[in-house]
């Protein structure tokens, strides 16, 4: 496989094994097409590659281009240099397969018109028609229900969004990734508009479903302690233009509760990535 | 409490905020009515005080009286002018939403045509009917009336065209990233999304876009002289009818009022999801 032999600088564990999603020499300038508009580099030469499985943060100071990493990988932006794949296909590739990658949203976009179940099957109708996934209805509607249950929402399947808090819209946004059953979830700052309580609690459930659906995670954040405590590893980018600074092996024991941020070693990592945030 | 704070309560405890909405209501009802009541005593005593000739300056009451001896008339022309104002704002509104989501899908094209378009709904367009009328009567001589319908699509069509079009780009960018997610093909954007996202906006140029259409053919009657409210309205300021021109104009008035009303329903229906801004909360 061409990513396999790509040399990652980073990595040096990661090339032995299989790397689900992986960022091959990432660049990407916005504005360059067109003349008009100053170009604006906002990554430069990203190599990550994740396993399997795996959950993994990316942290960085606001405007370093996390979003932009998480939407070249959702196949929304198109890398101005170098490759982004998933399972080994090019993501920009006619190859690639949507149904492999569900992204979870900054803000929820339910749509109003739609109850909960119906916006939950809302990505189901559109890969099914063109012909991105194959089963019946019926099947994903038992599905959705399931979902719903996952993230404990029963009762409120009939519901139309604006009947929902910010937190319960957010688990709607979630279920509607899982719904087709990707093996790779990207979530792009899923809990950052929610209160703290909220956000602990989505942060513990998202360990449960991750734990039970076993699912390869990107996730977007500005919160360190949420990166350290949901995290098999934490990349760091620099400020525009983003290059990868550092990445953090989070060996803290799973499963985590809310224990787990009371330990010294979680209160060591965290600390240690706020060094890190301090030199940049 | 104000009464959006009622009708949020009123829908999370039921039966609990209700009381308060009933009541603000009945008094934005009474209100009105009395504006009108007092409206009309002050206009019938003005013009009973200071002695105004009632062929000029006629009161509320020579105005009721004007309706009754014109009403005969009134019905005979009122289906014509009404068929003309229908047909022609329906083809104007299939029309426009109809061309909005072409432009909209292709923005090439959009961009291109953006200037015309906002260059003819800024044009008088009333100011072309006797165009209009002798360009359709050039296509044939005993169709004049067509000319009336064509007319309701010319001054109604363009507003309602740009408020499809407000309409059907109103989508925020984290949609929109949803769509491209999920690969969704451009009809399948208007099929989920835009095209319910679109309707506060469509429903908006619906409601201005029958008055113009009545507009439209009012004038286009008005001037080509072929039967119907327009040209009954010309003829009787001719004669210097004023009572019977202003019951008239009263008439049109209720209709194009009851016809957007009926257009607000439907929108209340059909948007539940969100207040409409014209009749305030309920």
């Amino acid at each position: 496989m061409s990513n396999q032999t790509t040399g990652s600088s980073q990595g040096t564990n990661a090339a032995s094994r299989e790397s689900l999603i992986s960022f091959n020499s990432v660049d990407k300038i916005y504005g360059r097409d067109s003349a008009a508009e100053e170009s604006v580099a906002a990554l430069e030469d990203v190599n990550l590659d994740i396993e399997r499985g795996e959950f993994v943060s990316v942290v960085g100071p606001s405007g370093c281009g996390k979003s932009t990493l998480l939407h070249m990988a959702a196949g929304i932006l198109e890398s101005t240099n170098g490759t982004v794949e998933i399972n080994g296909i090019a993501v920009q590739s006619d190859e690639h397969q949507r149904n492999e990658v569900g992204l979870v949203f900054q803000h929820p976009v339910a749509l109003e018109w739609r109850t909960v179940r119906k916006n939950l099957l809302l990505p189901v109708q559109i890969l099914k028609e063109n012909g991105e996934i194959e089963g019946d209805m019926d099947h994903y509607r038992e599905r959705a229900d399931d979902l719903i249950s996952l993230v404990g929402l029963e009762g409120f399947e009939s519901s139309y969004p604006n009947e929902l808090s910010g937190g319960m819209q957010q688990r709607v946004t979630l279920t509607q990734a899982l719904i087709y059953n990707p093996s790779v979830l990207l979530m792009d700052e899923p809990f950052g508009s929610l209160d703290a309580m909220t956000k602990g609690e989505l942060n513990l459930e998202l360990l449960r479903i991750w734990n039970e659906t076993e699912k390869t995670i990107l996730f977007i954040t500005h919160d360190l302690d949420e990166a350290v405590f949901l995290s098999d590893r934490v990349v760091v980018l620099s400020p525009r233009p983003g290059q990868i600074v550092d990445e953090i092996e989070i060996d803290l024991e799973r499963p985590r509760s809310e224990d787990t941020r009371g330990t010294e070693r979680f209160v060591e990592l965290a600390t240690e990535l706020r060094q890190h945030f301090k030199r940049l | 409490m104000t009464a959006r704070d009622s009708r949020t309560l009123g829908s999370r405890v039921p039966g609990g905020g209700r009381i308060s909405i009933e009541n603000s209501r009945l008094t934005r009802w009474a209100l009105s009515g009395l504006g009108v009541i007092l409206l009309l005593v002050f206009w019938q005593a003005v013009a009973t005080l200071l002695g105004l000739d009632p062929q000029y300056f006629p009161s509320p009451i020579d105005v009721m009286d004007a309706l009754q001896r014109t009403w005969p008339t009134l019905t005979d022309a009122l289906p014509h002018t009404l068929a003309a104002a229908v047909v022609g704002y329906l083809i104007a509104l299939v029309l426009s939403i109809f061309t909005a989501m072409v432009l909209v899908a292709n923005e090439r094209l959009l961009n291109a045509l953006m200037p015309f378009i906002i260059g003819v709904n800024t044009v008088p367009r009333i100011a072309l009917t006797p165009l209009v009328i002798y360009w359709v009567g050039f296509i044939s001589l005993s169709a004049t009336f067509l000319a009336n319908y064509v007319m309701a699509v010319w001054v109604a069509f363009f507003p309602m065209l740009i408020a499809a079009l407000d309409g059907f780009k109103n989508i925020d960018e984290a949609t929109e990233n949803m769509l491209a997610m999920y690969g969704a093909t451009t009809w399948q954007e208007f099929k989920f999304v835009r095209l319910r996202k679109g309707l506060p906006f469509i429903f908006d140029g619906m409601k201005s876009g029958f008055i113009l259409a009545m507009i439209g053919t009012v004038v286009g009657e008005f001037v080509s002289g072929t039967f119907g409210i327009g040209s009954m309205a010309s003829s009787v300021i001719g004669q210097i009818a004023i009572g019977r021109a202003i019951a008239i104009v009263l008439v049109l008035g209720f209709i194009s009022s009851g016809v957007v009303f009926l257009i607000y329903q439907i929108e209340s229906q059909l948007i539940f999801w969100q207040e409409s801004s014209i009749m305030g909360e309920e």
